[in-house]
């Protein structure tokens, strides 16, 4: 716990420096310094200097507490004090906190697919090696590639503590509760009445816009307990837009935006779009429309140049950062190649987008894209036609949602008095945007996906989400925006709204989802089973030499196990299991002529025949020191029996779990299983 | 008392008397709730009609189950139920049950009926609170319960299960301060709503406060 007291002490510092010397509001402030944050540990992260890099900041917020401790501000005192506290800044940091408690306190894990297969573990193998996950040792056979913006925020809050999964989500969600912050934004405290249920509507959205069933089975809602970059990315996306239009009515610095911007692109490779709709938007506000001074066309002219550099630096910033990641891999897939592993990735989202357009303009592209030019028809017809039937969330399909920002939208707009022209700009392009997403998407689904991926459109709601989250948030704190500075009638009538829409989310929300199935009342024992499997991994451990490498076998299994067995396992890695031509990584082992029916559909689709000599070599050309026998069966003990030293009598009696390989024969290990 | 008035109103003028008054509306609500619930439920047990009841699986009904042994149950399709038709010369507040399943369990939930031969339906049922051991907690209504439906597990096609019941109790003992402690969505929502509702107020006095400006003659 004392690491993550000091991880928000030195925010708080940093938060405070942001908001005394560079005048950005207080609401504001979080947003930024995490983006900060997060900017300067990818680049130490990048450059091998993790741990120095994350000791140099936390330097860096310390120092810059003390300057904004000594910096006398114009009127200081009980008005430095309000410029401290206001509606965001308080939500955020009770927020904040009370979350901090409360997982230090109930400690959820881990639990979905996803966090065993990429964020999770790569967030654990960061932090125990104070190195980026991407030159961690693991036995994945390929590359991560995945941005790394979340797991060095999440190493953040844990650089001076041991390793913990809720560390993981408390650093996700002070991230929302940032960008929540700043989508309330400048609101001062006699206008509450704005402030409260807009901050109602921000906690609602997560679980609004991504649940569409009720969670009355035994699986909780993961909402606020997930690692996943789905929703993180939407609400920064919405985050960064509402960031920037408080920004510009304040006093603060204008440069600050731009490491939101570049966050905002380095939290998932398919979510990258999202920021340069982000910087767009920023960058066209700036670009066209000014803040006070001499009206009409010379008040247009006036900074000009100025505002278009601007503009152009809020788009390098996240294309800057993008593309630098991605030059870092492309240099760790070729030395994973000469090393041995998978020398090739997917397309890149760039290379997609530009022949995308190529498409879209009729001019010529490569074979790879020609061949797959139906594909394209199809993820298109299918989409279109999900927009408008398929349940993605509380309020129903893609276009109940798309009709309600829509109306957010139009509200702010006829609300905007002297603003219109440029609500409504944010209003259209925005909506641009939306369109533009879902045009990645399809080239998404149609070159870079696998087909089956694309023939059902997998995870369609998950990529989704995530602009229908940004895309809300953005009307809602620009109708904040708008009704926070005004005092007649139907700005009253418009707070009552945004009271009443946050009503109706609630109440959707309780709705759909139990307390007890929630971040706000799950039981413990809803992990039981991977804290078995934890103590599984640490009782296997205890027995095993340092250093070493285990083969991994559990029949039956899906890759799941093999997944979550890999993180359970960290620092000691367990090996890939099987090889890339036979389907390695988790799956049943057995002699070729024992492959069950389609019926048995995990054995059957992730079945690695092997003879017993084969399996044997391949067991010990893997150089692992022992293996681990999850689970066993009888097509695996018919099978491989009698390469064990004692026919597997000690796994089949539950006795161990673990078999040492020395001198090409597997014997077995005592050791107490925990059950 | 026309200066405790005048103190009063200047309060809820001020940016938090509002806030102040709906937090300490909540706080005070919910201190007398708890202490009617403990006085009725404590008087209810001296009189007998609220009592602990352990029950065993013979008690109930069995619905789309098998029972394979003197506390194991097999589920004969999705939809199993153990029903309770007539609880009605008790009190019935609570029902926890602590049971072991082969498969994922799934959706679990307690359906009661108001009156004497009423339908189960789906307005009236409720779900589990899961203790950290994996009991199971369905917390009833404060009404009359005439009939109980304990829909323990809703196994998947083809995943039929068996449950092994360790126990049933009706109206498992609670602690006095059970009926103070809110639960942390409770606390959560004694946070979000009394400030919900000062920003309903605020807002609903601001309207107020223009129409009436409207309203004065230039």
């Amino acid at each position: 716990m004392i690491d993550i007291l000091l991880a928000l002490a030195a925010l708080w510092l940093l938060c405070r420096f942001l908001t005394v010397c560079c005048r950005v509001p207080a609401a504001l402030a979080p947003l930024a310094g995490l983006s900060l944050a997060a900017l300067w540990l990818t680049l130490a992260g990048m450059a091998g200097l993790l741990r120095p890099g994350a000791a140099v900041l936390y330097l860096a917020c310390l120092a810059g507490g003390m300057v904004s401790l000594k910096k006398s501000r114009p009127g200081s005192g009980q008005t430095a004090l309000q410029s401290l506290i206001t509606p965001g800044s308080t939500a955020f940091w009770a927020l904040s906190l009370a979350f901090a408690v409360y997982f230090c306190i109930r400690q959820p894990l881990f639990a979905d697919f996803d966090e065993f297969s990429f964020w999770g573990t790569a967030a654990k193998l960061t932090c125990i090696n104070n190195a980026l996950y991407t030159t961690g040792e693991i036995g994945w056979a390929w590359q991560a590639t995945q941005n790394p913006g979340l797991i060095v925020l999440g190493y953040f809050f844990q650089v001076w503590g041991s390793f913990a999964p809720w560390k993981i989500f408390l650093a996700y969600d002070v991230l929302l509760f940032a960008c929540f912050a700043a989508v309330i934004g400048g609101t001062r405290w006699k206008n509450y009445a704005l402030a409260v249920p807009a901050a109602a509507i921000c906690w609602c959205v997560p679980w609004f816009f991504t649940t569409y069933n009720r969670t009355i089975y035994n699986a909780i809602s993961t909402v606020y307990m997930s690692s996943y970059g789905d929703i993180p990315a939407g609400v920064v996306f919405g985050g960064a837009v509402a960031y920037w239009l408080w920004l510009r009515r304040s006093a603060g610095r204008k440069w600050t935006v731009l490491p939101v911007l570049a966050l905002c692109g380095n939290i998932k490779s398919n979510t990258f779009v999202l920021s340069l709709v982000a910087a767009g938007l920023v960058a066209a506000d700036c670009v066209l429309f000014v803040s006070g001074g001499q009206k009409g066309f010379a008040g247009w002219k006036c900074g000009l140049a100025k505002r278009f550099g601007f503009a152009l630096g809020c788009m390098a910033a996240p294309l800057a950062l993008y593309l630098g990641w991605n030059s870092y891999i492309a240099r760790l897939v070729a030395q994973n190649a000469a090393a041995g592993g998978m020398g090739t990735t997917s397309e890149s989202i760039v290379t997609v987008a530009l022949s995308g357009v190529k498409i879209l303009l009729g001019l010529p592209v490569g074979d790879y894209y020609t061949q797959r030019l139906p594909r394209l028809a199809q993820a298109g017809g299918d989409m279109q036609s999900a927009f408008y039937h398929t349940n993605i969330s509380m309020l129903g399909p893609g276009v109940m949602l798309a009709a309600l920002t829509a109306l957010l939208l139009l509200g702010t707009v006829l609300l905007a008095k002297g603003e219109r022209l440029r609500m409504g700009a944010l209003s259209v392009l925005s909506a641009g945007g939306f369109v533009g997403y879902n045009f990645m998407l399809a080239l998404s689904y149609a070159f870079i996906f696998k087909e089956s991926q694309c023939a059902d459109l997998v995870d369609y709601n998950r990529y989704l989400y995530t602009y229908y989250i940004g895309w809300f948030l953005l009307a809602v704190a620009v109708l904040v925006y708008v009704l926070d500075s005004r005092e007649s009638l139907l700005p009253q009538l418009g707070r009552g709204a945004v009271w009443l829409l946050a009503v109706v989310m609630l109440w959707r929300v309780n709705q759909l989802v139990l307390p007890q199935m929630s971040v706000l009342g799950f039981s413990s024992n809803y992990f039981s089973e991977q804290r078995l499997q934890q103590a599984r991994a640490d009782a296997a451990r205890a027995v095993m030499q340092p250093g070493s490498r285990v083969f991994f076998v559990s029949q039956g299994d899906n890759g799941y196990y093999w997944f979550s067995y890999s993180y359970d396992f960290l620092p000691t890695v367990v090996d890939y299991s099987g090889n890339m031509e036979q389907g390695g990584g988790g799956g049943t082992f057995g002699l070729p002529q024992l492959r069950p029916g389609e019926e048995d559909h995990n054995r059957y689709l992730y079945y690695h025949p092997y003879t017993a000599e084969q399996w044997r070599q391949e067991v010990l050309n893997s150089g692992c020191d022992y293996i681990f026998l999850n689970e066993i069966d009888e097509i695996f003990i018919q099978s491989y029996a009698e390469l064990f030293s004692d026919g597997l009598a000690a796994a089949r009696g539950g006795e161990t779990l673990v078999y040492q390989v020395e001198n090409g024969c597997f014997t077995p290990v005592a050791m107490e299983v925990p059950r | 008392m026309k200066k405790q008035w005048q103190k009063a109103a200047a309060l809820l003028q001020k940016p938090w008397g509002l806030a102040a008054v709906c937090y300490a509306a909540a706080l005070a609500g919910w201190l007398l709730y708890g202490v009617f619930c403990l006085g009725s439920d404590s008087l209810s047990a001296v009189r007998g009609s609220l009592r602990e009841q352990s029950m065993t699986v013979q008690d109930f009904q069995l619905v789309n189950l098998e029972q394979t042994g003197e506390n194991t149950l097999y589920t004969l399709n999705g939809d199993p139920q153990m029903i309770l038709p007539d609880v009605s010369g008790q009190k019935i507040r609570s029902l926890t049950i602590q049971a072991q399943y082969t498969k994922d369990a799934r959706e679990m939930c307690l359906y009661y009926t108001t009156a004497p031969g009423q339908d189960f339906s789906q307005e009236k049922r409720v779900f589990a609170v899961q203790a950290d051991d994996g009991t199971c907690t369905y917390t009833l209504p404060r009404t009359r319960i005439c009939a109980l439906r304990l829909d323990p597990c809703s196994p998947a096609e083809n995943e039929l299960l068996t449950m092994t019941v360790e126990s049933i109790t009706l109206n498992a003992p609670r602690s006095a301060a059970a009926y103070f402690a809110p639960g942390w969505a409770g606390a959560f929502n004694l946070i979000l709503w009394p400030g919900m509702a000062a920003a309903l107020l605020n807002i609903a006095a601001g309207l107020l406060r223009l129409l009436l400006k409207g309203r004065k003659p230039a």
